[in-house]
């Protein structure tokens, strides 16, 4: 590690040179300069181009500087490759906004954008930024010691991390579309969709590991002997996170908590977001939260879920009615009125019925089918609209 | 809905925030500068390059054993200096000189084959060496033919440090004596003993001047004029002698016929191969894989001489970017390569090179190998015109493909020797 952070001193020893710092004081002062324009504030002609991206007058900066050095018969090698970066930051920005944010929601475009696109802009700039500067091949040669019986090397190091984090945030969109062309093939449920999509990811990030040690020249015999031992402290120091991502799995592969899914969690339907590697993300449509529960306790505890076997919700709804009323009269109506609702399945059909007798009132209850079980507390306060208006219309006492 | 970084508060954060950035900010890049400017006076930037067609060697750090007394001898002049070391090859080396010349980051000082160097000169991507003091009082040191071989009509190309030498390599439990002529050479192949040889450079074509064809080679592969004292009967007489002896070789069973010195230096590590011809950049490889059973001896001579072993110079040639601080480290470093006792260490370090300073006495007596660098360094002097002389690297990656094409061809058969004659004869300058 000494050596490299001494290859990185030395390469300072350029600035040294005239030619270097003829290129690297305008482009760095242009820099400086248009960061400060922009944070004035922007008024007439000058504020509408301040409102371009950064880039667009840094590349036009740099042309100029260029330009002016070539005319001065001085190197513009330096200037032109920042300009490359300059162009390819723009080109960037230009394929975030134009071509990704029409294809991608917002949500996937952000993720896609910040952590995948700009890191690996980032990366490509770093890299070409150390090769002008000295010799990548001798830099990824460095020695950084022997690891679990395996010589290290610099450039091995990074290429590994570097495919790992590719993995770790690249692997959405290609499994999501195994899974979907799986899903069209074999006609799997939504539920198994996402579950295959979260496997798929899994297996191959594992992949991804078992390949990094190998190329890392790990000895397994020592990666197990180290693992036997780390296993007994970790199963003592962090044995919920542990415990939390082996019922991940288990739940996974058992399907009883899917992505998709819809269960009861603390009173309310969710809708399984995400089954995450420690948490399991829930959305609650009654107040558009997203809930992290340990996947721990669906391990534990038992779940009420609407999509096991199938998607369907029996809901009911109660009310009682003044005993002058017709019973029959009321089933009638009441059936009337759920069967008319275009949520409301028509098999099986909705069922009214006569529950109590009351000293003055007697109880009914109307249950009824949805096929979304997330719909359940907007299609019952519908119905109990409809069953106000109907029974005003007909001159009937409101319900209790 | 709360949308972040928009209150008053954090506002006033991120404006402080922003003050103290641009506060600093100058601040920050002028010591940056600073730093640098006192850093430049600390670093000096190396480029080896590796001979081509044995950069594979580079995994061992082979191109650095020959720099490493030098270097040691450098830092301990200069405690507070750092020499930055890096490989590049030769294939890419014009491309990335030009490339970074454009940037102004170019090496300080470059270690390289000396035609390599002279056509870098010629393209204006090192700097000259000729008009600098530390040339006039080096070059008292040097050979005439050395200085020759650095110095076109560009100018001197760079300080010649060590030489580096075909020899013959063995495998001393298959071969107890190394064959001292062809007749040998084909002899031990006949008695079983697997052998290698090549096309290239390095391979086969110490065997031209053992059999006098080396007068007609020069000008083809170098396009140096021919020698005044031959005449076009005896050039085809003396390459058709030659090319009847390598296809005679090849039709040998036990003579293996490899792609390029990787394959020979390979072959014999493992055992396959019992001779092979090698380069002297290569025993250090060999001797790590070998041990013991490395034998090294000079080539086999044959009817019409000693062989013609191929020599490369390498010297060291200052690059064209470097500020006057560092041109001057640069030149110090130079002139110390050719210090004697710098130049012993080299010697003795290494094991596989010459010193090119002409007053170091080479301890041949208590070296096998040294005693046989020195016999190819004799042959090289006597025999080998084919690359004594300052000539053409552009030329030479020219004609290098035709003339290798062509010498597989007479070996497999696929053309008579009197026929790669008449070709051979049509690739001369003169024809």
């Amino acid at each position: 590690m000494s050596t490299f952070l001494s290859e990185i001193q030395g390469w300072l020893a350029f600035l040294d040179r005239l030619p270097v710092l003829l290129q690297l004081l305008p482009v760095g002062l242009l820099l400086l300069g248009l960061i400060k324009l922009r944070r004035l504030p922007r008024q007439g002609r000058w504020g509408r181009l301040m409102d371009l991206p950064l880039a667009v007058p840094l590349l036009v900066g740099q042309a100029l500087i260029a330009l002016v050095l070539l005319a001065l018969q001085q190197r513009v090698g330096l200037v032109l490759l920042l300009g490359q970066f300059s162009l390819a930051w723009l080109l960037l920005r230009l394929a975030e906004r134009q071509g990704l944010a029409r294809w991608l929601p917002p949500e996937s475009m952000q993720l896609v954008s910040t952590r995948l696109l700009r890191p690996l802009f980032l990366l490509v700039v770093l890299l070409q930024g150390m090769d002008a500067l000295g010799s990548l091949q001798d830099l990824a040669a460095l020695p950084l010691g022997v690891w679990f019986g395996g010589g290290i090397r610099l450039g091995d190091l990074f290429s590994v991390l570097v495919v790992l984090y590719l993995l770790l945030v690249g692997l959405r969109l290609p499994a999501a579309g195994v899974s979907l062309l799986v899903q069209r093939g074999l006609g799997i449920s939504e539920g198994s969709r996402r579950a295959l999509d979260q496997i798929l990811q899994y297996v191959i990030f594992t992949l991804g590991v078992i390949w990094a040690m190998g190329r890392l020249g790990f000895n397994q015999t020592g990666v197990l002997a180290i693992a036997g031992g780390l296993s007994v402290g970790l199963g003592f120091g962090i044995k919920e996170v542990f415990s939390n991502i082996v019922s991940g799995l288990w739940l996974l592969i058992e399907g009883s908590v899917r992505p998709g899914e819809v269960l009861m969690h603390e009173g309310e339907a969710c809708e399984v977001r995400r089954l995450g590697p420690r948490a399991t993300t829930l959305w609650r449509g009654a107040d558009n939260a997203e809930v992290v529960v340990p996947n721990q306790s669906f391990f534990t505890t038992a779940t009420t879920t609407y999509t096991r076997s199938d998607r369907m919700r029996r809901c009911s709804l109660q009310l009682k009615m003044a005993q002058s009323w017709n019973p029959g009269q009321i089933v009638a109506l009441l059936e009337g009125l759920a069967a008319d609702h275009p949520a409301v399945l028509t098999e099986p059909a909705p069922k009214a019925r006569l529950v109590e007798f009351g000293s003055e009132r007697y109880g009914y209850k109307l249950s009824f089918s949805i096929a979304d079980p997330l719909t359940a507390g907007s299609v019952t306060a519908d119905l109990r609209l409809a069953i106000c208006r109907r029974f005003a219309d007909l001159g009937m006492d409101p319900p209790a | 809905m709360l949308s972040s970084g928009t209150t008053p508060s954090s506002r006033r954060r991120r404006e402080t925030r922003w003050r103290l950035v641009w506060r600093l900010g100058p601040g920050l890049a002028l010591a940056a500068l600073l730093q640098g400017c006192f850093a430049a006076r600390q670093t000096l930037h190396v480029v080896v390059v590796p001979t081509g067609s044995l950069e594979w060697l580079q995994r061992d750090g082979n191109d650095r054993i020959p720099w490493t007394p030098l270097l040691q001898e450098y830092q301990r002049l200069h405690p507070g200096l750092q020499v930055q070391v890096s490989v590049l090859d030769e294939a890419h080396l014009e491309e990335t000189l030009r490339r970074d010349r454009s940037r102004g980051l170019g090496p300080d000082l470059l270690v390289l084959r000396a035609p390599v160097a002279n056509a870098l000169l010629r393209q204006g991507l090192v700097q000259r060496l000729d008009g600098q003091p530390a040339w006039h009082r080096s070059q008292p040191l040097l050979e005439p033919a050395q200085v020759e071989r650095v110095t076109s009509a560009a100018g001197v190309a760079g300080l010649p440090v060590y030489n580096l030498f075909t020899l013959a390599c063995f495998d001393r439990q298959a071969v107890p004596r190394p064959p001292a002529s062809l007749d040998e050479l084909i002899g031990l192949a006949a008695s079983g003993r697997p052998i290698g040889v090549a096309v290239d450079s390095i391979g086969i074509w110490w065997s031209v001047g053992t059999l006098g064809a080396q007068d007609a080679m020069v000008p083809i592969l170098t396009g140096n004029p021919r020698v005044a004292s031959a005449s076009p009967a005896a050039d085809r007489a003396a390459l058709l002698a030659w090319l009847t002896w390598l296809r005679q070789l090849a039709l040998q069973s036990r003579v293996d016929i490899a792609s390029g010195p990787r394959e020979l230096v390979e072959g014999l590590a493992s055992g396959r191969l019992s001779w092979i011809p090698c380069y002297s950049a290569s025993l250090a490889h060999l001797e790590r894989s070998m041990g013991k059973r490395l034998g090294v001896a000079s080539l086999p001579g044959g009817p019409a001489g000693p062989a013609t072993p191929f020599s490369t110079v390498m010297v060291m040639a200052l690059g064209s970017d470097s500020s006057p601080p560092q041109r001057r480290l640069a030149l110090e470093l130079t002139e110390l390569g050719l210090d004697p006792l710098v130049q012993r260490e080299i010697t003795l370090q290494s094991l596989m090179v010459l010193p090119a300073n002409r007053y170091v006495s080479v301890p041949v007596a208590s070296s096998g190998r040294l005693a046989a660098l020195e016999q190819a360094q004799r042959q090289f002097d006597q025999r080998s015109r084919l690359l004594s002389a300052s000539y053409s690297a552009d030329r030479l990656r020219r004609m290098q493909p035709l003339v290798e094409d062509l010498l597989w061809k007479v070996m497999l058969g696929v053309v008579t020797p009197q026929q790669g004659t008449e070709a051979l004869l049509r690739l001369s300058p003169r024809s």
